[in-house]
This record gives C-alpha cells, sequence and structure tokens, in this order.
C-alpha cells in the first residue's frame, strides 16, 4: 500500500507552507523508500482527523501532525520506517524535549514572522496562499491561520507589528501599541506627558524623525524583544548542534532534524520585508544557515525550489498511469513524489462554501459547530467511583429557568410590539362607565318593584274606591284584591330580571 | 428715669464685692466640678480588628489553598503556585502563605508576594511570579544556583509545554472536574449556586480555549502520548542523580516537576483524581516519584 502525505501546497521555494509539513515530507523522504509513498498537495482539511495538515493517509485511515506520523512509521508493520532507531535513552529523551521545544519557542517565531505582522503578511503570506488554494478556500484557510497565529502570540504584548503600515504616515498614531495610544489621550486631554518618549529631548530631532522617534517606531521599538525571543531559540539550538552534523549524532538525521528544518526553513527563505528572523539568523548564527543549506540538501534530496505553478501543472495528468506521472514529474524537475491533488466535484465545493458562510454566521454557527474535543478511549480504571456527584446545580435547572425567563421576556416584547403596531383608538379604560351611574344594582331593582307594587296598589284602591261610590259588589273587591297580590308577586320575580317586562304586565 | 438711678447702684455693689470678670466661654463652677471628674475610668486601647494586617515583619505568599493550609504552610493545589512556593523553601526565606484567589493579585494571576517593609507607612510593591526569582536572588539568605546546561530551556519547555497542557486536559475537562477541580476552585468562591455554575463553566472554557491555542482538535490520546513521552524524558534527564542536571542542591527546575508531580502523585487532592490515567503515568516512573519524596519529606515535613 502506497502511503499518501497530505500537505499544504509549496511556497518560497519549499515543499510546503507549514512547518510541520515540510518536517512530514523531509521524514518521509528520507525514512520511506521511494516508490512507497506519493505527496499530495491539498487544501481540504476535513480528510484530516485534526483538521489540520500535514495528515498521513494509509489505506481508510489518517493520521495527523508530525509526531503521530513518525510514532506511526516506527511501527509500520512493512519495515519499520524510522530515523531515530540507533538512538541512545539519553538521546531519545533529548529529542522529546527539543521537540517540546520547538513547539513552543519557534512556532510563536514563525507566527510573527509570517502572520502577524502585517507587512510580511499582506506582501508574502497571502500572495503565496493564493498560490496553492483554490478561489473559495482563499477566503477561509489564511484568515483562520492568522486568527489562531495571533492567539498564539498574544501574550507576548507585540501587537504593535500587526499594523497596517498606512496607518505609520501620521505621528499621532505613529506608536500605534497601547502605551502610545496612552500617551495620545493624555496629550488630547491636555495632561503632561511623564513619558520620555513624548518629550522633546537632544535625540528627536524632529516629529518622530530623529533617533528616538525611529526607534520608537512599532517595527524598532519591537526589534529588541523580537531580537531577544529569536535568540531565546536560536541560542539553544546552537549549543545542541554545537560541532555535530546533526542535532543529536554526528552520524545520521533524527526525526528532531526533519522537524527543525522544517521550522528554520520557513525562517530563512521566504523573502519578507521584514526581514528581522532571517537577518538574526544570518548575522549572528552563521553555523545554523550552513545547517540548514545541508538540511536541504540531505533531506530534500538537492536544494532546488519547487514552483507551486510546477506542482499543480500535475493536476493534467490526473488519471494518468505512474509512469506518465513519473515522466512528467522528471520533465518539469520535481524530485518529490508529487502527485496531483483529487478533483473535487463541483457538490462538495458548494457543500464546503455553504458550510463556511454558514458557521461564520453567530447562531447558525452552533449548529454547524464540530466538536472539538476528542475525549480518551479508554479510560483507565480508577480506585474511586468515577461518578462522583457534583455538588453544583446541574445545567438542566439554569437551562430551564433561562428558557421561563426567554419566555415572559418574549410574551412581553410580542404585546408591546403588538399595542405599537395597532394602537387602540381612543383612550384605554381598563373599566368601562356604568350607564346609570345613580342605580343602585339589585336593591335598586327590589325597590323599584316595591315601589311599583306601592303605586299600583294605590291605583287598584282608588278605582276600587271609584268602583265603590259606583255602587259595585264586596265580590268585586275581593276579587280585585286578589289579583293585585297575585300581580305583586310575579312583578316582584320578574323584575330580577328585566325591568320593561313588568312594566309590560303591569300596565 | 429711676431706672437709671438704680443701675449704678447695682454697679457700686458689684465693685464693693470684686469677682474675676467671667467671659462668655468660660464654664460656670459647678459644671466644670463635674466635668472635672470625668473621665471616670480609662479603658485600654481597643485591639485591632482580627482581619486587620498582622506580621507585617514577614514576606507574605498569595497563593491558592485552603485556610487550613495556609496556617499550616501545605503546598498549595496549584501547579504554578506551589513551583514558586516550593522554590522560596529552597532559596531558604522566610515567608507565611496566604490564602487568596487570582481577584487579589496585580498581574491577575497568582502567586504573588508582598515583601515585608521595614518601614509599615511605605509599603513595598508587590512581586508578580515571573519576578520572584531575581528577587529571591536580591533578597534570598542562600543563593539558589541555576544549572548552566544546554538543554535546561528544552526540558522546561516539556514542563510548560506537553506536560501542563496534559495536566489542563486531565483537570479541567474530564471527571476530574468534578471530583478536584470543583471542590478546589469553585466551591470556595461563592455559595451561590448559579455563580458557582458560572464560574465552573467560565473554567472549564478557559481551559479549552487554551488547549485549542496548539491545535484545531483537542484529542486525549495524543495529549496523553505527549506526556508519556515527556516524563519518559524528564525521568532520563533526572537519572540517578539526587536533583536535575547534576546540581548540589534543588533548583526552580526541581521545584517546577515537584509542582506537577506531587499534585498528580497526592490522592487527597480535592476527593481524589477519577480520571487517574497521567497520575498511573507518573506513578511508572520511579525516579520521579523519588524525587518528588525527596522534596516533600525536607521542605514539607507536616503535609
Amino acid at each position: 500500500m502506497v502511503l499518501e502525505l497530505h500537505v499544504w501546497g509549496p511556497a518560497f521555494g519549499l515543499p510546503s507552507i507549514d512547518a510541520e509539513c515540510n518536517a512530514a515530507i523531509a521524514y518521509l523522504n528520507r525514512a520511506v523508500s521511494p516508490g512507497q509513498w506519493i505527496v499530495v498537495a491539498d487544501h481540504d482539511t476535513a480528510i484530516s482527523p485534526n483538521n489540520e495538515f500535514p495528515a498521513l493517509r494509509d489505506g481508510s485511515s489518517y493520521i495527523a501532525g508530525f509526531q503521530n506520523i513518525v510514532q506511526y512509521l516506527q511501527q509500520y508493520p512493512a519495515g519499520p520506517y524510522s530515523l531515530d532507531s540507533g538512538l541512545t535513552s539519553q538521546q531519545t529523551a533529548d529529542k522529546a524535549a527539543f521537540s517540546a521545544f520547538l513547539e513552543t519557542t519557534a512556532r510563536p517565531l514563525l507566527d510573527l514572522s509570517l502572520y502577524t505582522s502585517f507587512e510580511n503578511y499582506s506582501n508574502i503570506t497571502a500572495p503565496a496562499y493564493t498560490a496553492i488554494l483554490p478561489w473559495h478556500t482563499n477566503y477561509i484557510a489564511p484568515p483562520t491561520h492568522r486568527d489562531a497565529a495571533r492567539a498564539r502570540t498574544a501574550h507576548l504584548g507585540l501587537g504593535g507589528l500587526d499594523v497596517d503600515t498606512s496607518g505609520l504616515e501620521s505621528p499621532e498614531t505613529g506608536a500605534a501599541s497601547l502605551s502610545g495610544e496612552f500617551e495620545a489621550a493624555k496629550k488630547a486631554a491636555g495632561i503632561p506627558s511623564d513619558s520620555r518618549a513624548s518629550r522633546p529631548g537632544l535625540l528627536s530631532l524632529g516629529r518622530q524623525k530623529g533617533i528616538q522617534g525611529l526607534l520608537s517606531s512599532p517595527v524598532y521599538a519591537a526589534r529588541f524583544r523580537l531580537d531577544a525571543l529569536a535568540n531565546d531559540f536560536l541560542g539553544p539550538l546552537f549549543d545542541l548542534l554545537g560541532k555535530k552534523n546533526y542535532l543529536l549524532s554526528d552520524s545520521q538525521p533524527s526525526s528532531l532534524d526533519c522537524l527543525a528544518f522544517g521550522y528554520l526553513a520557513l525562517m530563512l527563505y521566504p523573502a519578507v520585508p521584514q526581514a528581522w528572523l532571517k537577518e538574526a539568523i544570518q548575522a549572528r548564527y552563521p553555523k545554523v544557515v550552513k545547517y540548514i543549506w545541508r538540511m536541504r540538501e540531505e533531506l530534500l534530496g538537492g536544494g532546488e525550489e519547487i514552483k507551486a505553478a510546477d506542482v499543480f501543472s500535475l493536476t493534467a495528468y490526473r488519471g494518468r498511469s505512474d509512469i506518465e506521472l513519473e515522466d512528467a514529474r522528471r520533465k518539469i524537475g520535481l524530485r518529490l513524489p508529487w502527485h496531483p491533488t483529487p478533483s473535487e466535484p463541483p457538490s462538495t465545493m458548494v457543500l464546503n462554501i455553504a458550510r463556511e458562510i454558514a458557521s461564520s454566521i453567530p447562531i447558525l454557527s452552533l449548529a454547524f459547530r464540530r466538536s472539538t474535543i476528542q475525549p480518551s478511549s479508554s479510560p483507565s480504571p480508577s480506585t474511586i467511583s468515577p461518578n462522583q456527584t457534583s455538588s453544583l446545580p446541574s445545567p438542566l435547572l439554569l437551562n430551564s429557568l433561562a428558557a421561563f425567563s426567554t419566555a415572559v421576556i418574549s410574551a412581553i416584547a410580542g404585546i408591546a410590539i403588538h399595542q405599537s403596531r395597532y394602537p387602540r383608538s381612543g383612550d384605554l379604560f381598563f373599566e368601562a362607565p356604568r350607564e346609570q351611574w345613580q342605580g343602585l344594582g339589585q336593591a335598586g331593582d327590589l325597590l323599584g318593584a316595591l315601589a311599583e307594587h306601592v303605586r299600583a296598589e294605590k291605583e287598584w284602591s282608588t278605582r276600587w274606591q271609584s268602583e265603590r261610590s259606583g255602587g259595585d259588589g264586596g265580590m268585586g273587591a275581593d276579587q280585585g284584591m286578589a289579583t293585585v297580590a297575585e300581580v305583586g308577586v310575579e312583578g316582584g320575580r320578574e323584575r330580577t330580571h328585566s325591568v320593561p317586562s313588568t312594566r309590560e304586565h303591569i300596565t | 428715669m429711676p431706672s437709671e438711678e438704680i443701675e449704678p447702684g447695682d454697679n457700686a455693689q458689684n465693685a464693693t464685692t470684686p469677682q474675676p470678670r467671667r467671659s462668655f466661654f468660660t464654664v460656670p463652677p459647678p459644671i466644670k466640678r463635674l466635668f472635672d471628674k470625668f473621665p471616670l475610668l480609662t479603658y485600654p486601647a481597643n485591639e485591632l480588628p482580627l482581619r486587620a494586617p498582622r506580621n507585617r515583619h514577614q514576606h507574605a505568599l498569595y497563593i491558592f489553598t485552603t485556610t487550613a493550609g495556609a496556617t499550616k504552610g501545605a503546598p498549595s493545589y496549584n501547579p504554578s503556585c506551589l513551583k514558586w512556593q516550593t522554590y522560596l523553601k529552597f532559596s531558604q526565606l522566610e515567608f507565611r502563605v496566604v490564602s487568596s484567589n487570582n481577584h487579589a493579585s496585580p498581574s491577575g494571576a497568582l502567586p504573588f508576594l508582598l515583601p515585608s517593609s521595614p518601614d509599615i507607612s511605605k509599603p513595598l510593591e508587590p512581586v508578580s511570579s515571573d519576578k520572584l526569582q531575581k528577587w529571591a536572588l536580591n533578597n534570598g539568605g542562600a543563593a539558589v544556583e541555576e544549572p548552566s546546561d544546554l538543554r535546561y530551556e528544552a526540558y522546561l519547555s516539556l514542563l510548560d509545554h506537553r506536560i501542563r497542557r496534559a495536566w489542563l486536559y486531565s483537570l479541567y475537562l474530564t471527571s476530574n472536574f468534578t471530583s478536584i477541580a470543583e471542590s478546589l476552585y469553585v466551591l470556595p468562591t461563592s455559595s451561590n449556586s448559579l455563580v458557582r455554575l458560572a464560574i465552573a463553566y467560565e473554567l472549564r472554557a478557559a481551559a479549552e480555549a487554551e488547549l485549542l491555542k496548539h491545535s484545531t482538535i483537542v484529542n486525549a490520546e495524543s495529549l496523553y502520548e505527549d506526556a508519556k513521552e515527556a516524563f519518559g524524558a524528564l525521568e532520563t534527564v533526572l537519572g540517578d542523580d539526587e536533583w536535575f542536571f547534576g546540581a548540589e542542591k534543588p533548583g526552580l527546575f526541581d521545584a517546577s516537576v515537584f509542582a506537577y508531580t506531587h499534585l498528580l502523585l497526592d490522592d487527597g487532592l480535592g476527593k481524589g483524581w477519577a480520571e487517574s490515567r497521567l497520575q498511573n503515568i507518573v506513578m511508572q516512573r520511579g525516579k520521579l516519584v523519588a524525587h518528588r519524596g525527596r522534596i516533600l519529606a525536607a521542605y514539607y515535613p507536616s503535609a
């Protein structure tokens, strides 16, 4: 089975734009016999288990990261591909220590040099990415790498490098560091500044023009810090190299040499405008420069430049046989076993673009976010039970509380919006005024019924009296009285329902 | 007019019995006699409140520790605090330990040291952890010399990078968070359960963000493998020496290693290690375990 190494494409004449990719290419080129491996300049990191290159494909499994690849190849069944087999235990320990050392010190230096520094990034790094990435990835991958580099170097306090050069023209924003802004704000507020830089001194021969002005410009102010950082990295490496041919032994390169070459080559070869890192190596550690040259010869098999256009011209041979590809490589002059990038169907491209756009939209991105933690598959048994009960309230409580308050707030907001959109005509009354204020309610109805009763009785009595005077019988009077009582009871009952109907009855 | 005649008469009477001229402010004698009896009793000066600073003559190291641990001088439960606490003990400086948290520190991170000042009215500036070594060298009794080994920086990066990241993962992103970090970092800060929940969330998010700085995915297997390799390398470089890099006396590197090995081997940390993979890695390194034992016996006899 042919091992397939996926890396970021070539840049600066080196096989890859990334330090670990360069290291992995160097390692495979040295350790794995030719014909047993190929290298692919790829851009879709989704295939890699850790979303980064280098990624080694062996059949269906992928291994990501330089250290993991080296470890995997050392235990590879088809003849272990190892460069570290001849090391003593002390050298193995040194290899582990200096690998960590490279990661902690060389990585921030590269970040500062190629990504954080605006001048270098816009002039060198960004165009190099454009050459190796398809158009849509070019909007995503380089800014992501730059943001990661900024996050890694934020603690160094060298944000002054990350400044648009056009900002340097005006003296007010000249010192764009934090203290510069502070001084400018003080000056604007009329507070006498106590900083030495803003006091007119012997050395300042005009606005930001004297030696002091020159030295306080962000590039040079940072220069001292940068040189100190570069020395922190190069000094111990120089000491380790000593008089040996390689970092660990005198006879053969190890995986540490590959890793060191990966980082050092990206410090030396790119023609950056702010070349403080390159100058630091060339001026103070000429032996390290010679070491880099030698490693390039030995690990990559020749010092010639690798051009991105050459590598991508191989895409014309996609799907052809290996022999044709071999011929094409020899014709172009590529020594490494480059293979054309596998063609990407348009649907995948559209899907990738859609995913990237969605993941940059605030709320939608939550749905598209991949889990960033891969827990250990085999948790080790412990003496105490792993199911410790937490004394914190469960997040469920908090979530339900949040959901409840959100519901309440959105209900109030909804009512408010409804009110503002459909305002009521006229004043808002919370209780409709009564039409008959004088009424006494049910008591009034009862009294009214009593009054009717009294009136009807009076009427009857007057009628009866008039009839009596008219010479009527006692019989009629009795009958009349009974009728009145009947009407009175009936009227009283009816009254509680409606006044007019009783009136009709009576009248 | 008779009134006018009387007044001169009064004056004459006064003149015959001469009295000291009284001003408006003079206290009348009866009241003065009464007040002369005061104070009836003078009480001794009140004692200072309990939380008033005492022991100003001693340097104070502010670290993460429990209140009981502060009085005993027990090892801190935070690796970077324990490193400096141990280093100051190596340099044989007299100091006392104060339980504190990050909010108290001028730099935003513990530990920091408040030096004693000969003049109480002029307190000295607090010393943050990155200047502690220099401060200890300037003020210390016994100078702790650092070995000038060319591999010193590289092995230090093993600790600060590989082991620290495995530690962060193991402590904050596994079940150890419930058993250790919660009882040490979350519960003492507040008694309000909502605040506690927020702090716990922030701690875990901060640990994850720190780990994601160096890789796009946090992979537990590779973190543990890296830590295993790192502890192996440390054991190799220690070899059969008593202290790292063949030094006569323990130095900052020994303190840095001890800060991690001690906490990983300490079963009494919090409620114990629920996910003990990192602990097992250290236990397999007998020389590192012995190194931790030497420091614990010599410098933390009470613990």
